[in-house]
């Protein structure tokens, strides 16, 4: 009885807000230093990244990240969300990816983040390859069950589905 | 940023104390909280039997006090009077941190290929993050641009007329 008052009122307060939406969506976002306009790469060197930044994003299409990683600095922390460095095997890269890896040596350093398995070495990582959504969708589930010796590693199916936007924003055929 | 986020959650419980006595100071009586937790349907106090009626009266008093620094404070603020302890604790420390008193540094952030869709993703989490300044922006094709002309559902974060975030310009 109580939680059913409980959720009518919580609706009810809702839809009968007499907040303005202006005002729910400047809580919602709080950002308030702005965001910079749009540069060319070009326009940094190595040495106003390093006293301008500590970490740096790179969303690059793939074999990209390899190319421009040479030219940021050690001390500036990179988060990788492209494939570059996702996979510790310099020559499973080139098989899979079907291109010559361009930074072998980094590769090394390169910690998989999916946070649940490798928490402690993202922390202290300088190169952090963000994993793919499909990857990541697989593991997930399937790592716990396959180390607890549950399921068999010999007949996996795995089934997943991703949106247009999984092909990133430029029209491609496949 | 790894660094700091793990900070983050040191600080919180370290400054608790710290962080109640300045509240006081940053935030309109706390009854005035959770009538506005409850508009947008977070409350669980439900005991109050003439909710309009309060909610209508507390409302206008706490928002013609905190208005302006509610501008600049994040979602985390509504949940601050949420019922678990840990969760009140680190709405306080986000509010603080989103005006400025934190003394959780912010991480500063380049990102490379911001005009595609993984940038497009990162970005809306980054903008919600408090410990975060979004420093440089590179897209090579969109060089020039602001972020919200490539990605129209930011348009309304305002345009930074330098790279540094110290005296420096807001566009409108």
């Amino acid at each position: 009885m109580v939680e059913c008052e409980k959720r009518e009122a919580r609706d009810g307060t809702h839809r009968e807000s007499k907040v303005s939406f202006n005002l729910i969506i400047s809580l919602l976002f709080h950002n308030t230093q702005g965001l910079p306009i749009l540069s060319k790469f070009e326009d940094m060197s190595p040495e106003k990244w390093g006293k301008e930044v500590d970490v740096i994003f790179c969303c690059l299409p793939h074999a990209t990240t390899q190319l421009v990683i040479a030219s940021l600095p050690p001390a500036v922390k990179v988060v990788d969300l492209s494939a570059d460095f996702r996979l510790a095997d310099v020559k499973m890269y080139e098989k899979w990816y079907g291109g010559e890896h361009k930074a072998p040596e980094l590769q090394k350093e390169a910690v998989y983040a999916i946070t649940e398995f490798n928490r402690d070495q993202i922390k202290k990582a300088r190169l952090v390859a963000n994993p793919g959504c499909y990857p990541t969708a697989a593991q997930l589930p399937l790592v716990p069950l396959l180390k607890a010796g549950l399921i068999l590693s010999d007949d996996i199916i795995i089934d997943a589905k991703s949106g247009t936007t999984g092909a990133g924003r430029s029209p491609k055929q496949v | 940023m790894l660094r700091t986020m793990a900070s983050a959650a040191v600080t919180a419980a370290a400054f608790f104390m710290l962080l109640a006595s300045t509240q006081a100071f940053l935030l309109p009586q706390p009854a005035a909280l959770p009538s506005t937790s409850s508009k947008l349907g977070l409350l669980q106090q439900q005991q109050q039997v003439s909710l309009g009626v309060e909610l209508e009266t507390t409302m206008s008093s706490w928002r013609s006090r905190a208005a302006p620094l509610l501008l600049a404070t994040p979602s985390f603020l509504l949940h601050t009077q949420t019922t678990s302890p840990s969760v009140a604790r680190r709405g306080r420390s986000t509010v603080l941190s989103a005006v400025g008193l934190s003394s959780v540094p912010k991480a500063r952030v380049g990102i490379l290929g911001a005009s595609g869709y993984t940038g497009a993703e990162l970005m809306r989490i980054l903008l919600q993050h408090p410990h975060v300044n979004i420093k440089y922006l590179t897209a090579d094709r969109s060089a020039g641009l602001p972020f919200g002309e490539v990605f129209p559902q930011f348009s309304y974060v305002k345009v930074r007329l330098c790279g540094n975030m110290d005296g420096c310009i807001l566009q409108a």
